[in-house]
């Protein structure tokens, strides 16, 4: 259910809606007895919100161009404008910025309107304010009624909204382009039972009213007006008659019926649009208010908050409870997990005292009997390195040579090749590294004295013959029997005084470093 | 601001703050509450995972014990009768090394062995956990009529109980000129003699199914 304050300048109505329907409205007149009626009213009905919408002949709007400036300096100005021209109702102005000039510096237009008597709402407000009623914002008729032209079509162009509220008052609201412009309330002395007259009563209103627009340049001389008349059934005819169209203005009349229709409002009496426009106003958003000062409205700034805390302490409790519920049912799932734990840990005790509990000292054996047979295995295989394996190899390499080559001495040993630097160290059998051969082999050629090129022939051969076998990883000549390499020193003789060399076996002699890799199945 | 648009609490906006307020601090105990209460039966609950995955890792470990045992048992007694685990043998290597000499007619064979020491390599420590294994160098200086007389030497002392390589060997014709002597070869060799050592190597009770 929404409530709301319609002030139309002489007494005090209020509306109860609730949905799209006005399901009921008390008026009150400014008398005491009124307001003490007013009070006793809010006393014995249920404290909901209210908006206060006021529609008075005292108001006055107007539009100024102002330095476009942004933030405080455009507050300074307006407040300044506001204070040149509304200094005693200033609670109760409003300022908006409605567009900017098209020439010149482009200034900004801004709109100021105020209730230039607020002493009219006063005593409502008090009462309203002494029953602890919360006021959400007054509202002023003019302003709301922009939110008209998007019902009626009349959005864009110049548009003189002419509408009835009270007996006794015609509405003309000037707008430009959906922003209003300029508001004012003529007194017609209509008859209170006899509406059916209001053309002829209202159309002088009107024209004076287009006169003097045109006269404040707020309509070009020859800019055509549309003139968009809100009107009851029984106002019809009359309208239709005294208003007619011309170049200088079109004429649109809109009944009342149509527009609750239109608007989707039941319940709301047909003779006046003040139920449309109290419709509008209940629209409007909460924020924003037009008149009055925010602390009129501190107590419905308080039910907002309540609401809102309440909707968070609502919102606390579901999601405690929904954690609350979560931490008990995972602590039932742990506890209902625990004792199956607990049955399926006694069930491997059971498992493990029948069948290995025994033996664990044999069991803690197993791993030192892997590594023994594991490490005696590894052992075995590197020690297949062996001088036996490198002879045996050797001779192969050898076969084929005449019987004029000796092998004097092998100097064997077993290493393992650093794989950073390529250093050699003694063999490591236990390691996983290959196990190499290591040897150096002395032998001799038999060749006949100072034949100097077949003895290096020959030795070159055998390192060949060596070299090409696939184990071998280097071969390297320590000495030879007769040493040509530029950096050594050499000396012989020869002649035919010299004597045959008796000693054969000191001749011909080389010596090579030989490595080579562990047989193929290491 | 808030002083603009409150600038009086009213009855309503108190209540609501209290509400509000008791609201939070119940939901909060409540919450603070359900959770220590979880999180207790939670750590109960790991505890009692754990302690039943002990007993179920010591159920796969002596599975899996009991099947390196089965592999390796025989090899490992092997080794046990070989005189490669537990203390060597070397009665047994001095009389190879006396009968071979013996057998092939070897002129002369010196033979010494050091004292035992354990192998300190870091990879040992690191591969082959609760073994420790130790090293005794052998040294053997031989005159012989042929290298084939080392090599059986070698072979022999294969069969004997324990577990060697070589670790180098010199093998030098002593006469360059005459070939048929019986010291026409000498030969001086180093052999490395290993054996392990387990904390419970020895333990012979015998294993499950």
């Amino acid at each position: 259910m929404k409530r709301l304050f319609y002030f139309t300048g002489y007494r005090l109505s209020v509306l109860h809606w609730k949905g799209h329907a006005l399901i009921g409205s008390s008026s009150f007149e400014p008398t005491d007895e009124g307001l003490e009626k007013f009070r006793s009213y809010l006393q014995q009905t249920e404290n909901i919100p209210g908006k206060f919408l006021v529609d008075v002949i005292e108001e006055d709007f107007r539009s100024e161009a102002i330095p476009h400036v942004r933030g405080r300096d455009r507050k300074a100005v307006v407040n300044r404008l506001l204070d040149r021209y509304y200094r005693s109702s200033q609670e109760y102005s409003y300022s908006e910025i409605i567009g900017r000039t098209k020439k010149g510096r482009k200034d900004d237009i801004v709109l100021l309107g105020a209730m230039t008597n607020p002493l009219l709402i006063r005593p409502w407000l008090t009462i309203i304010e002494e029953c602890e009623v919360p006021l959400s914002g007054i509202w002023t008729l003019p302003i709301v009624s922009k939110n008209l032209l998007k019902t009626i079509k009349a959005g864009s162009d110049v548009v003189l909204l002419v509408s009835q509220q009270v007996n006794s008052n015609v509405r003309q609201t000037l707008f430009r382009d959906g922003k209003l412009m300029s508001s004012r309330q003529s007194i017609i002395n209509q008859d209170m039972k006899d509406i059916s007259g209001i053309g002829e009563l209202a159309a002088p209103e009107v024209g004076r009213t287009i006169d003097f627009l045109r006269a404040q340049n707020l309509v070009g001389a020859n800019e055509t007006i549309n003139l968009h008349i809100i009107g009851s059934d029984e106002q019809l005819v009359s309208l239709e008659q005294h208003f007619k169209a011309d170049e200088k203005q079109t004429v649109t009349i809109h009944r009342i019926s149509d527009l609750h229709e239109k608007l989707g409002i039941t319940g709301v009496g047909e003779k006046f649009s003040d139920g449309i426009f109290a419709w509008l106003s209940l629209r409007q958003g909460a924020f924003r208010s037009h008149y009055g000062p925010e602390k009129a409205f501190h107590r419905y700034h308080n039910k907002l908050a309540a609401a809102a805390l309440y909707a968070f302490s609502l919102l606390v409790i579901i999601v405690g409870v929904l954690m609350t519920e979560a931490n008990i049912s995972d602590a039932f799932e742990y506890e209902r997990s625990i004792s199956l734990l607990k049955q399926e840990e006694n069930n491997y005790r059971e498992i493990y005292s029948k069948k290995f509990k025994d033996f664990e000292g044999v069991f803690q054996n197993a791993g030192v009997m892997n590594s023994a047979v594991d490490l005696s295995e590894r052992i075995k295989l590197n020690s297949d390195t062996s001088p036996l394996d490198f002879l045996i190899s050797l001779s192969k390499m050898l076969e084929g040579e005449n019987g004029d080559l000796h092998i004097d001495k092998i100097e064997w040993e077993a290493i393992n090749i650093n794989e950073r630097d390529n250093k050699v160290v003694a063999a490591n059998f236990t390691g996983k590294q290959p196990v190499n051969h290591y040897a150096i082999v002395t032998g001799r050629i038999d060749v006949p004295e100072n034949h100097y090129r077949e003895s290096v022939n020959r030795v070159q051969g055998i390192i060949g013959r060596i070299k090409a076998n696939t184990r071998v990883k280097g071969v390297e000549v320590l000495s030879m029997p007769v040493d040509l390499r530029s950096e050594s020193r050499f000396s012989t003789e020869s002649g035919v005084d010299r004597k045959s060399s008796a000693n054969k076996e000191m001749s011909g002699i080389f010596s090579l470093k030989v490595i080579m890799k562990a047989p193929e199945h290491v | 601001m808030f002083d603009r648009l409150f600038p009086t609490l009213t009855p309503t906006l108190v209540r609501a703050i209290v509400i509000t307020s008791l609201v939070l601090v119940a939901t909060t105990i409540a919450v603070t509450i359900s959770y220590i209460y979880m999180d207790g039966i939670h750590q109960d609950q790991q505890s009692a995972k754990r302690a039943m995955r002990l007993w179920q890792s010591k159920i796969n470990s002596s599975v899996e014990s009991n099947q390196i045992i089965d592999e390796f048992e025989s090899n490992f007694l092997k080794l046990v009768n070989q005189g490669v685990v537990g203390a060597e043998d070397r009665l047994s290597w001095f009389e190879t090394i006396q009968n071979t000499a013996k057998k092939r007619g070897m002129p002369l064979v010196k033979y010494s062995i050091s004292s035992q020491e354990p192998l300190k390599e870091r990879s040992l420590k690191r591969e082959y956990r609760g073994i420790d294994v130790f090293k005794s160098v052998m040294t053997l200086d031989i005159k012989m009529a042929h290298e084939g007389d080392l090599f059986a030497l070698l072979n022999d002392l294969r069969k004997a109980d324990g577990l060697f390589a070589v670790d180098s060997c010199d093998i030098e014709k002593i006469s360059k000129k005459v070939v048929d002597t019986d010291n026409n070869m000498k030969a001086y060799c180093e052999l490395g003699w290993y054996t392990f050592r387990g904390a419970r190597a020895n333990s012979n009770k015998r294993k499950p199914g």
